[in-house]
């Protein structure tokens, strides 16, 4: 991306910050506090006592003596005490300020319940949270460890997510602070939301607002499944083409998006630098100046009466990083070269010194595609989505795409397709398929031939579960891996032993 | 409603049924308990593919037999160190193979794949292949027949190929285990451990001289330090692993009497110099001496029972304070 280009979204934010403001101002004081009780009345200067002549009639000293009444101004008189005594009551219930929670309301707990696009932004004080606690095993475990001295044990217990949010809504203003607790890792605390935002809500408050501006660690509007909060995604992680895509699920950036009608639209500048839960510690480092350009536009509609259909375009630039490294020493180096354990003429080789090398930035995109469909069966709610994915140097978790080195670029497949079934309001059923190309352009050499390499993972993830509504799930997910990184006895690319399998009991705070 | 939930159920066990059905896997296991493993190959559980190799064959070129097969090995030594890593065995095989299988004889639980190479223009154009090795370190000292199997695009495979490799023992022995005519040093005294910290050993032999313990740099004249040890003539102490935590792995020091030691009682310590952030290790002493092997040669066993089996925690570390731990004392006549 260009400096131009920075410069001309940075026009955009302030342009969306100055409107606003604005707005709030015409609005009048609605993000402030109003007392109950009514101010003293001041004159234009606010200093001097109001006189007697600026007072309500009512107010004034009488002069003379009232006149008789006739009964119809008793008759009023009675019925506007009536009235005066009916509203000092009501007031005399009202607490001493306006209360802050207009909209009491909890965060949507499944897929089923709402699309995250079409999300609304209450108005008041909200803490929430969840706990993920699971118990897993994968056929990669062995009771040992790798290179860098890391187990390689996978059958264990995890705290997956313990999650704390906090979200505090005014007219024109929002903010939302989340921290996450795990073990993925070693144990690890982290924020994984941090979002300042501005809003213009729409009239209607059971709609989405027209536009808001969102400033901070904040979700990427790429896709379905990136966007939908962990809380409510049924499957237990993201698709293997999302998470190589986006190796975390919030970025440090900023963003509009906002509904106008069955329009959703959201256009964000991000870092690039995507937060895993599993290293914290990792993030908020942006190593180019250059920042990714994404957005997503899509449509939510309701064609029939408990059947809604939603999808969207979503694209993504972006500028990827190759790290350079330093300056070497003159060091030396022993070769074994015949293998006998011993030092022999010829076999200790000088390694001059080498000059730094410089970082180098490359190019890179995503596009994705998504649609999804809620709908009512004889058991209950379902719903059925999918998205593909096309990408160019943009794998930055599994197989992460560098073309510096071969100045080729590296252009990534991915898709999946997913059905979630409720069986009553307390039962579950659902399957993913789900397939990652990390290299669509991948050779191997067989015999005297380099012939083209099929990369790809494939996995089904079947799963069941348990649900007490809005409160607790347990969910138990089969993992059916294929990724075709082994050999067989012929040389052959085949599917590696790669199947996992994990039973998650997640409870609302 | 439960008719329905019945039908979604088993949905759901119909998919991850076909699912499950999806051709046959391999293992991603890095086989570490492996006599042999192969840096970025494949390893199958089972038996060597291919027809056991005729006798004749073995270490040189099979030209008989059936295919496909491996033609030769190419390897810069024959004889390998327990532990060792970085073996680089290369070689060619007829042109049909598209992979080359390989395994001990008898050793481990399973064999290793790689693909072949590129053609060799220089040796008429047969497909060649090459990988790196690394060696358990509990492979019994001798000569092992390590097989080659070369596999076509059928999974079809010829005769095997035997090339015979000898694992030499753990301890220095001049290479005696796998070239006879070398003369075995007289005794050997090894102390090896199991977690990477730096421990040292120490021993007295009857004279009252020290072996062993921390090797120290050279005096700036180049002589020894006047804080060195006083060492007997004949004992030499191999190497000091670990040393400074620098780590190497090899977790075994010895000190070696290439001609017969001082008879008379030796006395031993372990030292632990630096725990090097662990918690501690556990350690065995032992005495291997040079004695008529069933070939009639003169070679190095292991003598039982033990001098010592022991643990020293990290509490317990001196650097180089003491002498560390006392161990025991054996008696050489």
């Amino acid at each position: 991306m260009s400096s131009r280009c920075i410069t001309a979204a940075g026009a955009a934010l302030a342009v969306a910050w100055a409107s606003a403001v604005a707005m709030a101002g015409q609005a009048g004081d609605d993000d402030l506090d109003v007392p109950a009780a009514p101010r003293p009345a001041t004159s234009a200067t606010g200093a001097s006592p109001p006189s007697p002549a600026q007072l309500p009639s009512q107010d004034r000293e009488p002069s003379t003596p009232p006149a008789a009444e006739s009964p119809s101004q008793v008759r009023e008189l009675a019925e506007l005490r009536s009235r005066l005594e009916a509203l000092e009551k009501k007031a005399a219930t009202q607490p001493d300020r306006p209360a802050a929670v207009e909209q009491p309301r909890t965060l949507p707990t499944t897929s089923f319940d709402a699309s995250p696009y079409s999300r609304t932004w209450g108005r008041g004080l909200l803490v929430s949270g969840y706990v993920q606690g699971q118990y897993q095993e994968s056929q990669l475990s062995e009771d040992q460890v790798d290179p860098t001295g890391t187990p390689i044990n996978q059958n264990r217990f995890l705290v997956r997510r313990a999650r704390v949010r906090f979200d505090r809504g005014w007219d024109y203003a929002f903010a939302t602070v989340e921290i996450d607790g795990n073990n993925v890792n070693g144990l690890a605390f982290g924020l994984r939301r941090a979002e300042a935002s501005l809003l213009w809500r729409n009239p209607d408050p059971a709609l989405p607002p027209l536009a808001t501006l969102t400033v901070g660690l904040t979700d990427v509007p790429f896709g379905y499944e990136l966007f939908e909060p962990n809380r409510t995604r049924l499957f237990l992680e993201r698709s293997t083409a999302s998470r190589a895509f986006f190796p975390g699920d919030p970025d440090f950036g900023a963003r509009v998006a906002g509904a106008l009608g069955f329009v959703r639209y959201a256009l964000g500048v991000y870092d690039g630098t995507p937060v895993p839960d599993s290293d914290p510690s990792a993030i908020g480092f942006d190593p180019t100046s250059e920042k990714d350009v994404l957005g997503r536009f899509g449509v939510e509609t309701q064609p029939a009466p408990g059947l809604g259909v939603s999808g969207g375009v979503s694209f993504l630039r972006g500028t990827g990083f190759h790290p350079g490294s330093t300056a070497t020493k003159n060091t030396s180096q022993w070769q074994d070269i015949n293998q006998n354990g011993a030092i022999d003429p010829g076999e200790i080789v000088g390694l001059p010194a080498q000059s730094a090398l410089p970082s180098k930035t490359f190019d890179r995109w995503l596009l994705g595609f998504d649609l999804e469909a809620r709908f009512r069966t004889p058991a209950g709610r379902a719903f059925a989505y999918g998205e593909i994915y096309v990408g160019d140097n943009y794998d930055r978790g599994l197989v992460v795409a560098d073309p510096t080195l071969t100045s080729v670029d590296v252009r990534e497949i991915g898709w999946y397709a997913a059905l979630v079934q409720e069986v009553t309001p307390y039962g579950l059923v659902g399957l993913r398929v789900g397939a990652y190309n990390p290299n669509a352009d991948a050779t191997i050499q067989q015999g005297a031939s380099l012939v083209p390499r099929d990369q790809t993972i494939t996995t089904y993830s079947p799963l069941v579960g348990l649900v007490l509504p809005g409160r607790t799930r347990m969910v138990f997910e089969y993992d059916h891996v294929l990724n075709l990184a082994g050999l067989d006895a012929r040389g052959v690319p085949t599917a590696l032993r790669e199947d996992t399998w994990a039973l998650r009991l997640q409870v609302e705070l | 409603m439960r008719r329905t939930a019945v039908r979604a159920l088993a949905a759901c066990a119909g998919a991850l049924a076909a699912a499950a059905c999806t051709g046959a896997q391999v293992s991603a296991t890095q086989a570490l308990d492996e006599p042999i493993r192969i840096e970025s190959g494949q390893f199958i559980a089972g038996n060597l593919p291919g027809l056991p190799p005729s006798t004749s064959d073995a270490g040189g070129d099979s030209g008989a037999g059936s295919n496909p097969q491996v033609t030769d090995v190419t390897l810069a030594n024959t004889a390998v160190q327990p532990g060792g890593a970085g073996f680089v065995l290369s070689g060619h095989t007829t042109p049909t193979a598209q992979a080359v299988a390989l395994r001990f004889a008898g050793l481990g639980s399973g064999y290793w794949v790689v693909p072949v190479g590129p053609p060799d223009p220089s040796d008429g154009n047969l497909p060649t292949w090459q990988c790196v090795a690394d060696f358990g370190r509990d492979i019994a000292p001798g000569f092992h027949d390590l097989l080659f199997a070369a596999v076509n695009t059928n999974g079809v495979s010829g005769t095997q190929y035997d090339q015979p490799l000898c694992v030499d023992t753990p301890v220095p022995d001049n290479l005696n285990a796998c070239a006879p005519r070398r003369t075995a040093p007289a005794a050997v005294l090894s102390l090896s451990w199991d977690a990477p910290v730096d421990l040292d050993l120490i021993v007295q032999d009857p004279s009252g001289a020290t072996l062993g313990g921390k090797i120290r740099a050279q005096a700036a004249d180049g002589g020894v330090p006047a804080s060195a040890t006083p060492t007997a003539t004949n004992g030499v102490l191999d190497h000091d692993s670990n040393a400074n935590c620098a780590i190497d792995n090899i977790d075994r020091e010895d000190i070696v009497w290439q001609k017969e030691p001082l008879h008379g009682t030796y006395q031993v310590w372990v030292d632990l110099y630096s725990a090097c952030h662990q918690p501690g290790a556990t350690f065995t002493v032992s005495l291997w001496r040079a004695q008529q092997g069933a070939d009639g040669g003169t070679h190095l066993a292991e003598q039982q029972p033990l001098i010592a089996i022991g643990e020293e925690t990290a509490g317990q570390a001196t650097g180089g304070a003491s002498q560390g731990l006392y161990v025991g004392a054996f008696v050489l006549r």
